[in-house]
């Protein structure tokens, strides 16, 4: 067990692309604690698509022992921290178990709205944070620029920042030494019950639930009783251990100590972030404080294209489940498409990276219907229901009010884009709460917006309007009312289910014809009109038609090139098999994400 | 033939000769040909005769087959060739196989390279079936399709054939070409009947990627003929045709009694053929389902690797189940006999409905059946594209 005063718990607070993986891997290498035959670009990150996005998703910690310029050794505890939006409420707790923070700022971009929203939670958490300026080695590196706006805006003492690279290898030492010397030890009292932060779970094929805990009060050792504040579970400790990265077993974990414990836990459900550990013999009085329950905010329907691997579909949900509380779903049934999902997701990106992982990891093909949130209807009866599908909602006659979640945007853009970037807060229903100027250069807005109008692209318009510099972060405010309405689309007459999209009623013709439009050029000509409509109840808003094929023949099949036509054929027929039946009707899956694409 | 019984599983055989080769490149054409002037008649000649020495050494026709049962030489304008050198591959293929009673030996004939001498060269070569391409019998039709033959001149071409002996005389009309009104495709079709052809191929004209037609379309100096009115236009011309006592009898061809194409109902028929030349087809029923090969589609290439006595072999496939179950329907469907339920049943083990989407296609009304015979109606003809 380490000695508390010589264990430094901390995390690094970044920007995506600020070089936070690669500082990461700078400092385990630096202390040892990887070789270089194991050296892969970006240890931290395990999952092949945070590779690939350099995202990082779920968090890693890495146990690094340093001997510091003081002739001593440290344990340092480096606890790495999911890097979007979606993930904040993760973020918090991964920074709860540090008691600093590294604030990596690219030298030659600056500050940007994660950071700071990670930066302030730290903050109010506490921590000592002290800024590094990475990326020096680049041409356009403007240490002195960056280190004034960090004053500015952040009000941290740069002065003393640290200059480095980490892809050069330049201030790992300094790094190591500013986090022996600025942030303070662990403290906490050995001697009383057990009080152990959980900050992630995941399943192990072999070992089952891994959680990832920080040691607050007392102790935790192998074969002892312990209980979950949340769950109110017990279990027995089957193994105590750290990463060093790679897993290994000791026999206990002290005061200020971050490790791992496994205790035959059969789901990541019954082990919530945030929750509390303690001793089921002499269990604490309190928990930790700041446990939430996380609940999806964004839903869509998952459909396999291919109705047949509806059983393969429903048996990668259970295993992606198992390794992803705040991914829940349950079976759905759309009368266009047939059985699926309706999936709940912390948001859009977190809905990217499911679907992307079904997709790839377990060779899926879906149709995705259009995400959507929440809303809370209140009938003419005074039920009130929560609709997470459009095709739920009541019919209008007993809906006296519907209520949509709203979020509080923030937005940091250069001032030349601050323009655009109003204009589509504005469109958006947006509500300005604060317009502040950082720097001379740089704009940050505070937006109040319904999320329902940023789950579908907001984030894509964003980043194309700034050409990539705008950056947001949000947090969920509350439900407010709205003046909502519920716009169908029909098929020669059929409404189509997974089509329907709750939109605000003044912008509804407009989406109605947009959509409608849209679908018109999706859908292929067939031997009959196929007529599309945007419908608010029975009232029709917009009309297209596709025109009938009067022939589809082409007669010729000479010199006995019968391959040629048949390989043709048996294109057209796997074209077919992707095709969904609505009445007579065949929609390319296409037609489904259309009310994604206008808008 | 096998020794002891006399039995042949395999049936009879026909063989595909193409010359890759034409005076000029019509507008529409994407078919595996090259302008090329001159011809090189001798050196090609040579090559298939070299090909089908292989081939008859690789696959044993004599023993494997009943016997030749068609010859088509097509194209490209095989007409291009001597009928020297047509008597000359010809004595090749029959030593290789021996033609039964009544063979039909089939060439394609552009108005513009033959006379009547020529007409009678091949007749005397042993030619019993002349296919002649005229396409339209109006000029500006002519013109638009790139032909470089007229109206007057392809009549004249058909009185020399007759003059010649041909009795089983073929002419291809193409309709929906750009700028053909209705009227102007009966005139064209009343003009045929004048001449009383014992066999009309009637083709809706398809604009090929990397054609002139296409690029033209592309460029939008087009205009293309409305749907509705090449509907319109085809089953006019199959009302007359039909008037005129021609059995419609696959989607394309029209003929007198007695006078089906016999090369073109064996590929419909799932028959054997070998293809010889420059990106010719080949397929034989055995084994299991059958397999098919195809050639090198470049003319020199093709000579270049068959001179040097390579077979100038680009693909092949051998058939599974399921291929051969789409190639009997796609084929057997252009047929307007259409398919044998029980012939298919046995050869499959499986229902020929439950390999066509049945339900979808009734209720479209593409597909009928009758006296055990699945067949296309009138509308699925013309929306075949949904079957096959």
């Amino acid at each position: 067990m380490a000695e508390r005063e010589r264990i430094r718990n901390f995390s690094i607070i970044a920007h995506i692309d600020h070089g936070k993986s690669t500082l990461s891997d700078r400092l385990l290498e630096y202390t040892g604690a990887i070789s270089d035959r194991e050296k892969k670009d970006q240890f931290m990150d395990k999952m092949d698509l945070e590779r690939e996005r350099g995202v990082t998703i779920k968090a890693q910690t890495a146990r690094l022992n340093y001997r510091a310029s003081d002739g001593r050794d440290y344990t340092l505890n480096l606890i790495d921290t999911p890097g979007h939006v979606d993930f904040s409420y993760e973020v918090s707790r991964s920074l709860s178990a540090c008691e600093g923070a590294i604030l990596v700022v690219d030298a030659s971009q600056g500050v940007e709205a994660q950071t700071l929203a990670h930066l302030y939670t730290a903050v109010d958490l506490g921590l000592e944070i002290f800024p590094v300026l990475n990326k020096i080695d680049l041409p356009q590196a403007e240490p002195e620029r960056v280190k004034t706006e960090i004053e500015e805006v952040l009000g941290l003492d740069a002065r003393d920042a640290v200059l480095a690279s980490a892809k050069e290898g330049i201030g790992i030492k300094d790094i190591l030494e500013s986090i022996v010397h600025l942030i303070p030890p662990p403290e906490g009292d050995p001697a009383s019950p057990l009080k152990a932060l959980v900050f992630d779970s995941w399943y192990d094929l072999y070992r089952g639930v891994v959680v990832q805990i920080r040691v607050f009060e007392g102790r935790i050792r192998k074969g002892m009783m312990i209980r979950f504040f949340a769950t109110g579970k017990t279990y027995e400790v089957e193994t105590v251990g750290v990463f060093a990265p790679h897993p290994v077993e000791v026999d206990e974990l002290g005061v200020g100590e971050v490790g791992f414990v496994t205790a035959g836990i059969k789901e990541v459900r019954d082990t919530n972030v945030g929750d509390t550990i303690t001793g089921a013999d002499d269990p604490a009085r309190e928990p930790l404080s700041g446990y939430k329950d996380v609940k999806p905010m964004v839903f869509s329907g998952l459909y396999p294209v291919d109705s047949s691997q509806y059983e393969n579909l429903k048996e990668a949900m259970v295993k992606l489940r198992l390794n992803d509380s705040a991914f829940s779903y349950e079976p759905e049934t759309s009368l266009a498409l047939g059985f699926g999902f309706r999936c709940g997701f912390l948001g859009l990106f977190h809905m990217e990276i499911v679907q992307e992982r079904l997709e790839r990891e377990y060779g899926l093909e879906l149709i995705t219907t259009a995400p959507t949130v929440i809303y809370r209807v209140k009938k003419t009866d005074g039920e009130v229901v929560e609709v997470g599908n459009p095709s739920d909602l009541p019919p209008v006659q007993h809906i006296e009010r519907i209520e949509e979640p709203y979020i509080l945007a923030s937005i940091h853009v250069p001032t030349e884009f601050l323009g655009p970037v109003l204009g589509l807060c504005e469109g958006r229903r947006g509500r300005q709460r604060e317009l502040r100027y950082l720097s001379p250069s740089r704009v940050l807005i505070e937006y109040e917006l319904p999320l329902n109008e940023v789950v579908l692209d907001f984030y894509d318009k964003l980043k194309t309007l700034t050409k990539g510099f705008a950056s947001m972060d949000y947090e969920y405010l509350d439900y407010k009312p709205g003046d909502l309405v519920k716009l169908d689309i029909l098929i020669n007459g059929q409404g189509v289910d997974a089509l329907s999209v709750i939109v605000p009623r003044e912008k509804a013709y407009q989406r109605g014809r947009e959509i409608v439009e849209k679908m018109k050029e999706i859908i292929p000509r067939q031997m009959f009109e196929v007529a599309i409509q945007a419908a608010i109840g029975s009232r029709v808003i917009a009309r297209e038609s596709v025109k009938a094929l009067r022939k589809n023949v082409t007669a010729k099949c000479y010199g006995g090139d019968i391959t040629r036509k048949r390989k043709l054929l048996e294109r057209q027929k796997e074209g077919k098999k992707r095709m969904k039946q609505v009445g007579k009707v065949e929609l390319p899956q296409e037609a489904f994400l259309t009310v994604l694409k206008v808008g | 033939m096998d020794k002891v019984t006399g039995y042949t599983p395999n049936g009879s055989l026909g063989i595909y000769i193409h010359i890759p080769y034409c005076r000029n490149k019509c507008a529409y054409c994407d078919f595996n040909s090259r302008a090329t002037d001159p011809v090189p008649e001798g050196p090609y000649t040579e090559c298939l005769l070299r090909e089908l020495s292989l081939l008859a050494d690789r696959e044993s026709p004599k023993e494997r087959f009943s016997g030749l049962e068609t010859v088509y030489f097509g194209g490209g304008t095989p007409s291009l060739f001597s009928p020297e050198s047509i008597v000359r591959i010809l004595d090749n293929v029959f030593a290789v196989i021996h033609p039964n009673d009544g063979i039909e030996i089939t060439i394609e004939a552009n108005p513009d390279t033959v006379d009547g001498k020529r007409l009678k060269g091949y007749r005397d070569a042993g030619i019993n079936r002349l296919s002649l391409g005229v396409q339209s019998f109006n000029d500006l039709d002519l013109k638009r399709l790139g032909r470089t033959h007229s109206a007057r001149k392809a009549e004249c071409v058909i009185q020399e054939a007759r003059d010649a002996g041909f009795t089983n005389l073929s002419i291809d009309l193409i309709f929906a070409i750009p700028g053909q009104t209705p009227s102007d495709l009966e005139r064209s079709i009343l003009k045929a009947l004048t001449v009383r052809p014992e066999h009309i191929s009637l083709y809706g004209l398809t604009i090929e990627h990397g054609t002139p037609l296409h690029t033209a379309l592309r460029n939008g100096k087009l205009d293309l003929t409305p749907e509705e009115v090449e509907v319109e236009m085809y089953f006019k011309a199959k009302e007359l045709l039909k008037q005129a006592g021609y059995e419609h009898y696959e989607i394309s061809s029209f003929a007198l009694e007695g006078f089906h194409s016999r090369h073109n109902s064996r590929y419909w028929e799932g028959g054997s053929y070998i293809g010889l030349g420059a990106g010719a087809h080949s397929f034989l029923r055995y084994p299991g389902w059958g397999r098919r090969w195809w050639n090198e589609q470049d003319p020199e290439r093709y000579m270049e690797l068959t001179a040097a006595g390579v077979a100038a072999t680009e693909g092949g496939e051998t058939l599974g189940r399921d291929e051969a179950m789409t190639e009997r329907l796609m084929l057997g469907l252009r047929r307007l006999c259409g398919i044998s339920e029980e012939e298919f049943r046995k050869d499959f083990g499986l229902s020929p409905r439950s390999v066509l989407e049945w339900k979808r296609l009734r209720e479209l009304g593409i597909v009928q059946s009758a006296n055990g015979r699945i067949t296309l109606t009138e509308k699925g003809i013309i929306f075949s594209n949904e079957i096959f």
